[in-house]
């Protein structure tokens, strides 16, 4: 697989990283796939990228990865902005080449990896889940009604209405409430009939929220009242949801 | 004379964040009464060695058995004071000043004079000169590097003071004096592992300290041989003040811990554990969570402050736990330790109460008053309700105080799985 720009997948994977510590990647001639949990299961993330974001995809049969992410992010973030990325999987050995490649400097930089067992938990799929309301707004208002949050509470509610969205948070003594309205900028749709809403815990949004800034500048919420909360970062070529079970007061 | 008003009118204890802070002004750690109402004939430290003491330091030279202890200070960094203490009680084994998991059977009193039978000599030194040290610094070095008692002899340069130093970290120490020289006589013995870190100078502190630990050289000789700048690459060994000491070897195990803890197995139950001694008393709450810390921290003696808190979540924490201190490290170390041991994953939830006739003997009975609740047993139970009803009654201060300020008691509550 060759990506012209390392820095996409170096983005991607560490909105992938916020959930898995060692990931299990499915290779098939679609492209790449993901589904798994944080050890909690409280967080889950289904991660795709298409063969069409690759200049260059070959797989000549299914297979499945296990990576530590940590150690990939340690090699994909020595990459510099204009380089050209391309992994290779030895199946025999069990290991992973990246290859950065510098066409304007022709240099070329080889990082070689070690895929680990599989931890055992094998192919999953997301849950089918329904849901009562769907907005879609700005990535960075919505990470900063987090970093808001945060401030003064361990949890936020996020709460959809027909007209607007809103975001709260409640401390001891203080109360932090972000109003995104349907005719502002931030705000690019909203369809429900009611008022939904459900409280997560401010760490796992702070944790999957801030690396996918870098993915997408648009996010997708799709909420019922005090169920999992589906989080789609919409990417060209590639598909990055999360799923957040909620916080019960 | 100074102790005409109590001891701790004169003992500057550091302004430090967090539940250290606690330590006050108001109460003598030598009898606990007030200060000002201290009677220099029932004063415990005067009359039993400081008289003692003076009276054997009227000459240039001190010479006993070193358990080994050292303390450095952080006053002054880069450039701190502090160097090997020796033992002035007799028909006291020198090793016992220094043993702190074999302290919890001992009283207050107890403890209090055995570690005010030390002497401190000092001197100021700059950190970096670990790294060269001078005769005087190597011989402390060499003493802390000794795993068993070791004779030493300090050369007194005059300045003796009487007042005993009580750190919020460190264990406290009697009189001090300022030393020119410092000698050991006899023969130091340190493991051959020990040796062999130390004579290494291209292997970083990190993981010189993991090494050791894995192989059995436990946490408080590490802390000492750490502070004496014993380990790590050349050019990063320096003196380091005995209480960073002790929390930077806490830390660097609990990590070490850690990274096993994650692949363990997680519990299917909650369970208590419980332990008190010396006025202080623990309650441990394991949760089947994946790994999560909480230490809730409550003065039984400030009851008009809340407890203090610090807590971290599956992937650890990387700011200093400001709020509870050394105490954070110190208890995360047991726990995690205790895990490992057991091959076992769960969360943790501590209440760590401490009683109103504490004196500040250091963060020691943290650590130790928690290994001793998880050695001794547990109790299961099928809620977290239902292991907090138990712990509930058994604390001084009501639990709502502890609770309101917890962030793993709602989150263990509240939070839904996916699975």
């Amino acid at each position: 697989m060759r990506l012209p720009n390392a820095e996409y997948l170096t983005d991607l994977m560490k909105a992938v990283s916020a959930v898995v510590d060692e990931a299990t990647f499915k290779i098939d001639s679609e492209g790449l796939k993901l589904v798994s949990m944080d050890p909690a299961h409280i967080s889950l993330v289904d991660f795709f990228l298409s063969k069409e974001a690759a200049e260059e995809y070959s797989a000549s049969r299914d297979l499945e990865l296990t990576i530590n992410m940590q150690d990939l992010l340690k090699f994909l973030k020595r990459s510099k902005k204009g380089e050209a990325l391309t992994l290779s999987y030895d199946a025999e050995k069990k290991k992973l080449t990246l290859t950065l490649t510098d066409s304007a400097y022709s240099r070329e930089r080889n990082f070689q990896l070690s895929t680990l067992e599989p931890a055992g938990m094998g192919a999953m799929t997301t849950p089918k889940l329904s849901f009562e309301a769907k907005a879609r707004l700005s990535t960075d208002a919505f990470w900063e009604a987090i970093e808001d949050a945060g401030i003064i509470a361990d949890a936020m509610k996020i709460t959809i209405q027909p007209d607007m969205v809103v975001l709260t948070a409640k401390g001891e003594t203080s109360t932090i409430q972000n109003k995104l309205s349907k005719q502002g900028a931030l705000v690019y749709e909203i369809q429900t009939e009611k008022e939904v809403s459900a409280s997560f815990s401010l760490t796992y949004l702070e944790k999957i929220i801030k690396p996918c800034r870098d993915v997408s500048e648009e996010v997708t919420m799709m909420l019922s009242t005090n169920k999992p909360i589906k989080l789609q970062f919409p990417f060209p070529a590639g598909r990055l949801e999360y799923l957040i079970a909620p916080r019960l007061e | 004379m100074f102790i005409s008003c109590g001891v701790l009118g004169l003992v500057d204890v550091p302004v430090v964040q967090g539940s250290e802070r606690v330590l006050e002004r108001v109460v003598c750690p030598v009898c606990r009464n007030v200060a000002r109402f201290c009677k220099l004939s029932v004063c415990p430290y005067y009359r039993n060695v400081y008289e003692g003491i003076r009276r054997s330091l009227s000459s240039e030279s001190l010479f006993g058995p070193s358990p080994p202890a050292l303390l450095f200070g952080e006053w002054g960094y880069p450039r701190i004071y502090g160097g090997s203490c020796v033992s002035f009680l007799e028909g006291v084994e020198a090793g016992l000043l220094e043993s702190p998991r074999s302290w919890l059977k001992f009283s207050i009193d107890d403890l209090v004079a055995l570690r005010l039978g030390l002497v401190l000599g000092r001197l100021r030194m700059p950190v970096v000169s670990a790294r060269r040290p001078g005769r005087v610094l190597e011989a402390i070095q060499e003493s802390a590097l000794s795993s068993l008692p070791v004779d030493v002899e300090l050369r007194v340069a005059g300045g003796f003071r009487a007042r005993p130093g009580f750190g919020v970290r460190a264990m406290p120490h009697g009189p001090s004096v300022r030393v020119e020289g410092v000698r050991v006589v006899g023969n130091v013995s340190a493991p051959r592992i020990v040796e062999r870190f130390v004579g290494d100078v291209d292997v970083s502190a990190g993981e010189a300290v993991g090494e050791l630990y894995l192989r059995g050289v436990d946490e408080y000789y590490l802390s000492r041989i750490f502070s004496a700048g014993l380990l790590g690459r050349r050019v990063e060994r320096r003196l380091v003040p005995t209480e960073w000491s002790i929390t930077a070897i806490d830390d660097l195990i609990g990590r070490m811990l850690l990274r096993r803890v994650r692949e363990l197995r997680v519990i299917d139950e909650f369970r208590v554990y419980e332990a008190s001694a010396l006025f202080n008393s623990v309650f441990v709450v394991l949760v089947p969570f994946p790994w999560m810390f909480e230490l809730l921290e409550g003065w039984v003696r400030f009851l008009s402050d809340s407890p203090y808190v610090d807590s971290e979540y599956f992937w650890g924490r990387s700011r200093y736990a400001e709020n509870t201190g050394g105490a954070y490290y110190a208890v995360r170390l047991s726990v995690l330790r205790y895990l490992v041991s057991r091959g076992e994953q769960a969360g943790a939830v501590v209440f760590f109460e401490v009683g109103r006739g504490w004196v500040p003997l250091g963060v020691w009975r943290f650590r130790e008053l928690t290994r001793v609740a998880l050695e001794s047993g547990f109790r299961r139970f099928g809620s977290l309700d239902e292991a907090l009803g138990y712990v509930g009654p058994r604390l001084s201060i009501p639990l709502g105080r502890y609770l309101s300020r917890s962030r793993l008691v709602p989150f263990i509550r509240g939070q839904a799985r996916l699975a």
